[in-house]
């Protein structure tokens, strides 16, 4: 076949580094049962930030192995999570206990734009979504300046803004 | 099929128009019912071989036709029955375990029904004839098929659809969907199905870190393809080792957002059957007891994922009668 994902994109990352203090952790690929996730069960106190921008799926046993991993790190530890893909929001909205005691600070929502039919992954700051009732603010379309729609069910894919 | 009998129940008229041209078709002899005490005189006369009946309120709601539908396997052995449903799945599910008879349900959303749909489901009771792929794909379309081994290989094996998909010109996120779904089923062929000489699992204590090569005989296939408006995928392996329970517990369990979601029991999480369910517009499930399961997921490419997500799914269970077709 010609045509093909590029199979790095696949390939479970994390890299954690330090940043203001705190831990400073990038996922990427597919998290399953060949992700090794110890070393984000073995973080201690300082503050935690984990980007997930690079996240493409997660399989049934990648998150227990997830939950497993966040429960481990100290419920007194500031956890945040940044840059959420839909894979991973789709998760938190549909698994019990996925984010741990962790908050979502801002996630990517799936646009489109029903005039010109743009399709966007747009980033999102979840207190944004609070203060806007619940709902994803006005969003316009990059290329005909129209309102898009997140092309999901928004009451759905906002699940976690309204039980964080 | 010539020679045989199906009573076609729904409220609304168009869909008995859409219904009764289509089973027609299969040279059956259609009868509608067009209220609920019309069609309790047709059930009660017996005399068919396959009802489909529509399945929302008051029906679903009325105990006196879950009691009918949960002894019509008795009092008529050779009549099938297939219902019919606008309900969301979150709906109907629940309810399928506790109602034994609620194995083939037909997703009704805004167009009346899908003639193709009723026609398969039809012949497929009626001939006996349950297994195979193409049955829900246009007539010509070839499947891909790749032998499921080696768990080792299953980034290999996803890889393969994946690429299938993107070559359709399907956007990440149908990808992501297909990706999992292939993940899991894969998962299941290599980890779930394959059963020992006793008919014990054989490999699904194992955590699925641990590397499992298939014997020759245990090998599962994995099936694909596409006709433009449904990729399809198919999982067959050579046991047929699932049962209706089995599926309906694991769908249920993880309905509800809660504390019981994982398992802790197996060696995988309890959670790959669900995650298959919420990545498909239509979910056939063929089983020939002892000898053959054949999953099959059907994703409407048609639909934008708003459009996906609001959708109701189809939900389908065949299980091979040992009395076959009939006369």
């Amino acid at each position: 076949m010609s045509v093909s994902s590029p199979p790095g994109r696949n390939t479970f990352t994390m890299e954690i580094s330090e940043r203001d203090g705190g831990d400073y952790v990038t996922i990427g690929g597919v998290i399953d049962e060949n992700a090794d996730l110890s070393p984000l069960a073995a973080l201690g106190t300082r503050p935690v930030t984990v980007h997930l921008r690079g996240v493409r799926r997660i399989n049934s046993y990648g998150v227990r192995t997830w939950i497993d991993a966040i429960r481990k790190i100290p419920s007194t530890t500031r956890l945040e999570f940044i840059h959420t893909p839909p894979p991973v929001v789709d998760q938190c909205n549909m698994v019990n206990g996925f984010t741990g005691h962790g908050q979502l600070m801002s996630f990517y929502a799936p646009m489109t734009c029903t005039d010109c039919d743009e399709q966007v992954d747009q980033l999102f700051e979840t207190a944004a979504c609070k203060a806007n009732g619940g709902r994803l603010p006005v969003t316009p379309c990059p290329r005909c300046g129209r309102a898009m729609e997140v092309d999901d069910l928004e009451e759905q894919y906002l699940l976690f803004v309204r039980e964080g | 099929m010539r020679g045989k009998r199906i009573l076609f129940y729904d409220p609304d008229p168009r869909a008995r128009r859409v219904a009764e041209r289509a089973l027609a078709a299969t040279g059956s002899e259609v009868t509608s019912a067009v209220d609920t005490e019309d069609l309790l005189v047709k059930v009660e006369a017996d005399g068919f071989d396959l009802m489909m009946i529509n399945y929302d309120p008051p029906l679903r709601d009325d105990p006196r036709w879950a009691e009918r539908f949960d002894t019509c396997e008795q009092r008529f052995p050779r009549t099938k029955l297939v219902l019919h449903s606008t309900a969301p799945t979150e709906d109907y599910l629940p309810l399928m375990a506790s109602r034994k008879f609620l194995r083939n349900v037909i997703a009704k959303n805004d167009e009346p029904l899908e003639p193709d749909e009723l026609i398969t489901t039809a012949e497929k009771l009626l001939r006996q004839d349950l297994f195979g792929l193409q049955k829900y794909l246009l007539w010509g379309v070839e499947p891909y098929i790749v032998k499921i081994k080696d768990s080792r290989l299953k980034q290999d094996y996803i890889q393969e659809v994946a690429n299938y998909a993107i070559a359709l010109g399907c956007n990440e996120r149908v990808v992501e969907l297909i990706e999992t779904i292939v993940d899991e089923l894969v998962t299941n062929a290599i980890y779930n199905a394959p059963r020992t000489a006793e008919g014990e699992p054989k490999y699904a204590k194992k955590s699925r870190r641990e590397p499992v090569v298939l014997e020759d005989h245990e090998m599962g296939e994995l099936q694909f393809a596409c006709d433009g408006d449904y990729i399809a995928i198919a999982q067959i392996d050579p046991f047929g080792s699932l049962t209706q329970e089995t599926v309906v517990s694991y769908l249920n369990r993880c309905l509800v957002k809660g504390p019981d979601q994982l398992s802790d029991t197996s060696g995988g999480a309890g959670i790959g059957l669900y995650r298959v369910f919420q990545s498909l517009s239509k979910f056939v499930i063929n089983i020939d007891p002892g000898r053959k399961t054949e999953v099959i997921t059907l994703i409407d490419l048609r639909l934008s994922m708003k459009r996906f997500r609001q959708a109701t799914k189809s939900f389908h269970i065949f299980i091979s009668d040992p009395r076959g077709a009939g006369p």
